[in-house]
């Protein structure tokens, strides 16, 4: 490790004179950037506690004359920000899992259960990756509207996000190979001593792959949490709304003060997330960079 | 030594013959009652909702939802509106400024965070947040940034003595705008990426750079730059894909205007399909799109194939 501790410049040349002050400009100028890409969520941060008429007064204020918090507690009532939330969550959260279940047990049939015909099944998933769902968005809309055989409409029914949501090819993909990294010695063992299928997967397969679903369900969780337009075709009732589909239709008509700060707070459990969880969706990226 | 070979080839063969006969209807029973929930759901709200937008394409399709075969009149009348070679042209003009403004930032900003000594975690989440808001809370916030009056933009400008400019409404102005807007968003996850690539550079090519005498630029330019070209293309392309798919920042910010500068394919269908009710020409739209989407998508597969192919 201490041989590739080091990047294009190497730990004696940064000791030197002219090393400093390259590395010293480096930082300046990294900090530069990292000021002006933070800068728009700082903005939502001030913005929410500005007057309305100070927000639109020329110049640059970078600070309220009379910071207004209770401008955050006011959004908050106002827009039933925590509704939404909750609505969000209840979204996200089911996809996740349904996404999480279906997965995981697709990707133990086509690893360790040979299904005839599998590779045709495993083709026909790929395919889901090439082509992005922005393509058929409209036949899967008018399918949400009447789903065939059976004649009922999700609209309107978080159902209709829930089994979308639940379809992941990159997560099957990604559980297969790790499925089948599993050593055989192990399941064939629980054979002999009788354990069926499910016990197996339920015993056996679940907890030795807890880390990878970690990973793929916040990478889910985050992915899922942006989604935009799906939402706001299926859920027309404003009640079921998530906050990113309902606070547009709300910043519509309110003060550009209250919407900056319920941007804000709409901001905040992203970030949260990212903060505590940063590692998991680090490893998460690195997967998806390698399979594409 | 080969009739050794030959007799396990056939060996094998006649094996795998068996097995075919065989089939033990019990374990592919079970096998697929594991595949159930998933093929449905492919089924449902994939391949199915795949399958019909190619069929609609060929379809007019009434407000009731009968149908009549219309063979390719959809596609002669996508191919006469004139709104379909201006989405394409938007398409290309913001992905080849999505290039310009966008691919070469996440490069050097990774390779100078990947310098630092102190701070690295610190600086790679900061300009990794943006990647996580929702599409509509920063929109509103840029919204306000480039507000004409009183927009924290014109006013910075300002203080350079620049006339305060209609940075949406302005047809000039409003692609760069939006291709801000998509980097400041984005670039985060791609920056990610060059950084894992980056952490297995080994560092012993810098250290024989470094003994001959090359500067810290001309190792840049001569190791670690040709190292990333594979993570490069890749991401090119990958770029090219997303910006092709660009919708909720013109269908929301500029509604495809000033004078459908910020049309883009996927606004046309979702128009086509949602105010003029004209299902079948959304479709054919839509099956534009999935073959330029699936044309690049392959082309990506195969660069990520060469890639691996090459570690």
């Amino acid at each position: 490790m201490n041989s590739t501790d080091r990047g294009v410049i190497s730990r004696v040349e940064s000791r030197s004179v002219p090393g400093r002050m390259r590395y010293y400009i480096l930082v300046g100028c990294l900090t530069v950037m990292a000021l002006v890409f933070f800068f728009p969520i700082y903005y939502a941060f001030v913005g929410g506690m500005f007057n309305a008429t100070e927000l639109y007064k020329p110049g640059i204020h970078l600070w309220p004359d009379n910071p207004r918090f209770e401008n955050y507690t006011d959004s908050i009532i106002k827009y039933n920000l925590f509704r939404q939330f909750l609505n969000s969550f209840i979204i996200v959260g089911g996809g996740v899992f349904f996404q999480m279940v279906v997965s995981t047990l697709a990707a133990y049939s086509l690893a360790r259960l040979n299904p005839v015909g599998g590779r045709y099944i495993q083709f026909g998933m790929l395919i889901t990756l090439l082509i992005p769902s922005i393509a058929y968005i409209i036949p899967l809309y008018r399918t949400l509207v009447n789903i065939p055989l059976l004649n009922i409409s999700l609209i309107n029914n978080y159902g209709g996000l829930w089994l979308p949501y639940s379809m992941s090819a990159f997560a099957i993909l990604v559980l297969k190979d790790f499925f089948q990294k599993i050593p055989g010695e192990l399941l064939d063992a629980a054979r002999i001593e009788g354990a069926n299928n499910l016990t197996l997967f339920l015993k056996f397969i679940l907890p030795l792959s807890q880390s990878i679903i970690a990973v793929l369900a916040i990478l889910a969780f985050v992915n899922l949490w942006k989604d935009f337009l799906l939402p706001y075709l299926v859920l027309q009732q404003a009640d079921l709304q998530p906050i990113t589909v309902r606070l547009w239709t709300i910043a519509q008509s309110e003060p550009l003060n209250l919407q900056m700060s319920a941007s804000f707070v709409a901001m905040l459990p992203p970030i949260f997330i990212a903060i505590v969880l940063q590692k998991f969706i680090l490893r998460g990226i690195s997967i998806g960079s390698i399979k594409g | 030594m080969s009739k050794f070979k030959t007799l396990t080839l056939t060996r094998g063969e006649s094996s795998v013959k068996v097995r075919r006969k065989r089939i033990k209807w019990a374990e592919q029973i079970q096998a697929y009652l594991f595949l159930l929930p998933a093929i449905m759901v492919f089924g449902l709200f994939a391949w199915y909702p795949m399958l019909s937008a190619v069929i609609m394409s060929f379809q007019y399709i009434r407000l009731g939802g009968e149908s009549t075969w219309v063979g390719l009149d959809n596609y002669a009348r996508m191919l006469k509106d004139p709104t379909f070679s201006q989405s394409w042209l938007n398409s290309l003009q913001f992905a080849l400024l999505s290039i310009i403004i966008g691919f070469a930032l996440p490069i050097v900003i990774s390779i100078g965070v990947n310098e630092l000594r102190r701070f690295k975690v610190a600086f790679r989440l900061v300009f990794f947040l943006p990647n996580l808001i929702p599409v509509v809370i920063y929109l509103l916030v840029w919204r306000l940034i480039y507000a004409p009056e009183g927009g924290i933009l014109n006013s910075f400008l300002a203080l350079f003595g620049i006339e305060p400019q209609l940075w949406l409404q302005n047809p000039d102005t409003v692609k760069p705008a939006i291709i801000v807007i998509l980097t400041w968003a984005n670039f985060g996850g791609t920056m990610l990426i060059y950084l894992a690539a980056l952490q297995d550079l080994s560092a012993e090519l810098y250290e024989a750079a470094e003994i001959d005498g090359a500067t810290p630029f001309q190792r840049i330019r001569h190791i670690t730059l040709p190292y990333l070209t594979t993570t490069m293309k890749l991401l090119l392309v990958l770029q090219f894909l997303s910006v092709a798919q660009l919708f909720t920042e013109p269908f929301l910010l500029t509604s495809g205007g000033p004078a459908n500068n910020t049309l883009t394919p996927v606004l046309s269908i979702y128009r086509k399909a949602f105010a003029n009710n004209d299902f079948g020409l959304a479709s054919a739209w839509s099956v534009t799109l999935v073959f330029f989407l699936a044309a690049f998508s392959i082309i990506y597969q195969r660069l990520a194939q060469k890639g691996n192919s090459h570690e």
